[in-house]
């Protein structure tokens, strides 16, 4: 056997090589596949990984914390609409209501009457106590829209004012009917001066200008409502002529 | 690829056959060499971990435990870490080994049981430069000796090979 043929023959030893399972068996004894428990897990994450996975289990603790703040508010803003005056949370009912001083004046006369009529005699003084102070606020709202020409009352804001009294009223009428007269307190007087002054003065701008037949009728009739102080009517017959 | 677990992934996929070829031809037993083997990945994992920055050549480093794990493992055993030829046929002779019979031919056996024979000094320079087709230099390198040293060892490593091949008790 020459030199050629003695390194062929010792070639021939790469032929010897280990089981392939051993191979494996080995490889996955010294190098373990990562498995999802966690105890196998942590010992092999480094500090920014625990970092990141803390970072990330805050958040998420974090968020469903402010889920839970979330739900707890939207549930309490929405229980809170079926409130009345003199319950827990009626405070919150009121800041997310209508800014509109005559709408604000409709609903406490709505809830006035709907506490007498389901008898919550523990909320009648808070309620007739709420009603004065809307009345109150939308007869100042009114009384400023007059003085103040920068504060001077639409055509359709009238109209709705308009609409909102009559309904306040009947409201009124209703509560009387159940036993609390409102008509002839301070506040709801407030609001009849603070009307007749509107309908006085849209009277008045009337009378100097130049009207139909049709249109004169009608102010004679706001001019009649004026005088039996239906302050409400007689200023929805001045927007029928305005129209 | 920055994860120590990836890089010596690679490393013992490169290695695995070599290493075990490397150690069943001084042990001359498939469950030893399996042994040694796993015991020198684990060894040379345990370090990469520390120190995986330092290891330049993961090869020559694996191959360095392999050598210390056999050196050990004779050691433990009270054997000799070089077998003469005459006890190595013995133990490693065709005709009583069924193992060898299964994975090896005749010539090639002849090869390996002649190998075992030799010094260990020649058994790590031809394993190297002829099954794990080692340049010169790298084996140099390993083993802190000049090339020309090697090519020497190379030679007279070969020249005992084919005396030891050449002997009636092998070759009959």
């Amino acid at each position: 056997m020459n030199q050629k043929e003695l390194i062929n023959s010792i070639k021939q030893l790469k032929e010897i090589k280990p089981r392939q399972e051993w191979v494996s068996l080995v490889k996955s004894q010294i190098l373990p596949n990562k498995t999802w428990s966690i105890a196998n897990i942590l010992p092999q994450l480094n500090y920014q990984t625990l970092h990141l996975l803390q970072k990330v289990k805050g958040q998420r603790r974090l968020a469903y914390a402010f889920a839970t703040l979330v739900f707890i508010i939207v549930g309490m803003f929405g229980f809170a609409q079926y409130t009345v005056p003199g319950d827990l949370l009626f405070s919150v009912k009121k800041i997310t209501e209508s800014q509109d001083p005559f709408q604000i004046a409709y609903n406490r006369s709505e809830e006035l009457v709907q506490i007498l009529k389901e008898n919550k005699t523990q909320n009648i003084a808070s309620a007739v106590s709420e009603f004065k102070a809307s009345i109150s606020g939308a007869a100042k709202n009114l009384v400023l829209s007059l003085t103040q020409q920068d504060n001077k009352k639409s055509l359709k804001e009238l109209k709705d004012i308009a609409a909102e009294v009559k309904k306040i009223q009947d409201n009124q009428k209703q509560a009387e009917t159940l036993g609390i007269d409102i008509s002839q307190t301070e506040e709801v007087k407030e609001l009849d001066n603070a009307l007749s002054s509107l309908v006085k003065d849209q009277i008045d701008d009337l009378e100097k200008a130049t009207l139909t037949e049709s249109q004169q009728k009608a102010l004679g009739q706001a001019k009649d409502l004026y005088s039996q102080q239906k302050y409400s009517d007689a200023l929805e017959e001045i927007l029928l002529i305005s129209e | 690829m920055n994860n120590p677990k990836e890089q010596f992934s690679q490393i013992y996929d490169q290695y695995i056959e070599k290493i075990y070829r490397f150690v069943y031809l001084k042990v001359n037993s498939q469950e030893i060499a399996e042994d040694l083997t796993s015991k020198v990945f684990l060894k040379g994992w345990e370090a990469y971990q520390n120190q995986g920055d330092s290891i330049k050549n993961p090869g020559a480093f694996l191959y360095q435990i392999a050598r210390n794990m056999v050196i050990d493992h004779y050691r433990e055993k009270g054997r000799t870490k070089t077998i003469s030829a005459d006890f190595a046929l013995q133990i490693a002779d065709p005709t009583t080994s069924s193992h060898d019979k299964a994975i090896l031919n005749a010539d090639i056996n002849v090869i390996k049981t002649a190998i075992q024979g030799l010094k260990k000094e020649y058994q790590d320079i031809i394993i190297w430069h002829y099954l794990d087709d080692m340049p010169i230099a790298e084996i140099a390198k390993s083993l802190g000796k000049p090339a020309g040293t090697i090519r020497v060892m190379l030679h007279r490593g070969l020249k005992d090979l084919k005396d030891v091949i050449n002997r009636p008790t092998l070759t009959s």
